[in-house]
């Protein structure tokens, strides 16, 4: 009996952490996401300002959610959108054209890290 | 390879806990619901001890689900006959009455050379002195000899004995088992007794047994 009981305890310690995991991911990427397509909309109205200060927004944030998603994530999936979010400034300033394209990546990316978890 | 290392030891610890929790069962005979989860941990264990991108709560989270199932599951066939013999299956009758049954043998693709071996194993060397064999769940053979070719018991031979438990293990290379103890019905000041009767202290002793009626046989350690 105390078996189950040890088993009830641990389904049930499982059952919260793999809700609360994936309320996580959803919020996190969720709010992620809606920065990029704030970053993108500003884009697309010339608006320089608010792309500077939702490209430090978005690196903020995704500092934030590292931590939580490297305990439920892959390494290699978290590591690549790191990797195309440290690009973003860099291709702004340049005026690189693919930017937009790049900001579009890093948010499929943040999609498929939800649908994941 | 620091993180390699962690990660085995903590799943080297939740292993051994996860098969602790599934009992004794696990370690000896397998039920084949046993059989899958011991073959599934195994393989689940070693991902992410090998890859360390991979997070550990992705070995930890499966492991701990299928050993929680399998005893739920257990405790469910404990409950109810079908779905006992759902998750393990039912025991199979291959001799009964001296005679093989074929039949059954070719529905458990038991094939001669597997039934030979396993009567062996059995301490049974001659086809014609069984009785009774029952192909177990766990796929163990249990065999009952025709009386003709058992062992004569004492109460065959018509010779009086005493029911007794056997010796406990009392104390092992110095260290002394209370738990037996308490089972024989002694306790430490009989066992100082006895000990400094035999001229050793309790830590001298390699091995010391005893049982209910008292009798005991000590092992002094050697080159103390």
């Amino acid at each position: 009996m105390a078996r189950t009981v040890i088993c009830m305890v641990i389904m049930a310690v499982l059952t919260a952490a793999s809700i609360g995991a994936a309320i996580y991911t959803d919020t996190r990427c969720d709010e992620l996401i809606s920065i990029i397509d704030e970053v993108i909309s500003s884009e697309g109205e010339g608006s320089q300002g608010q792309i500077t200060e939702s490209l430090d927004s978005l690196e903020r944030e995704w500092d934030k959610s590292y931590k939580g998603f490297s305990f439920i994530a892959q390494r290699e999936m978290i590591n690549d959108i790191s990797f195309e979010l440290s690009q973003l400034r860099e291709r702004y300033t340049r005026g690189s054209d693919d930017f937009i394209a790049e900001c579009r990546g890093v948010r499929d990316r943040l999609i498929r890290l939800r649908e994941i978890l | 390879m620091l993180t390699v290392l962690l990660r085995a030891v903590i799943l080297y610890i939740l292993i051994i806990f996860s098969i602790r929790l599934m009992g004794k069962r696990q370690i000896g005979e397998l039920q084949p619901s046993e059989l899958v989860v011991t073959i599934l941990v195994s393989n689940i264990a070693t991902l992410p001890i090998e890859d360390i991108t991979i997070p550990m709560i992705m070995g930890v989270v499966p492991i701990l689900t299928l050993v929680s199932l399998d005893v739920f599951a257990a405790q469910l066939s404990l409950k109810s006959g079908k779905l006992r013999r759902l998750f393990s299956g039912q025991p199979k009758i291959i001799i009964s009455g001296g005679r093989i049954d074929q039949k059954m043998m070719r529905s458990l693709r038991y094939t001669v050379d597997d039934l030979m071996e396993s009567l062996r194993g059995c301490s049974v060397f001659d086809i014609n002195d069984v009785q009774l064999a029952v192909v177990e769940t766990t796929g163990k053979l249990s065999v009952y000899q025709k009386q003709s070719s058992q062992p004569a018991t004492k109460e065959d031979m018509k010779v009086k004995s005493d029911e007794k438990d056997p010796p406990q293990l009392i104390i092992t290379d110095g260290e002394v088992n209370d738990a037996a103890l308490r089972s024989v019905g002694r306790d430490r000041t009989w066992l100082k007794k006895i000990t400094s009767a035999a001229g050793v202290s309790e830590r001298e002793v390699f091995m010391l047994t005893a049982d209910t009626d008292g009798e005991y046989s000590i092992i002094k350690k050697e080159g103390q």
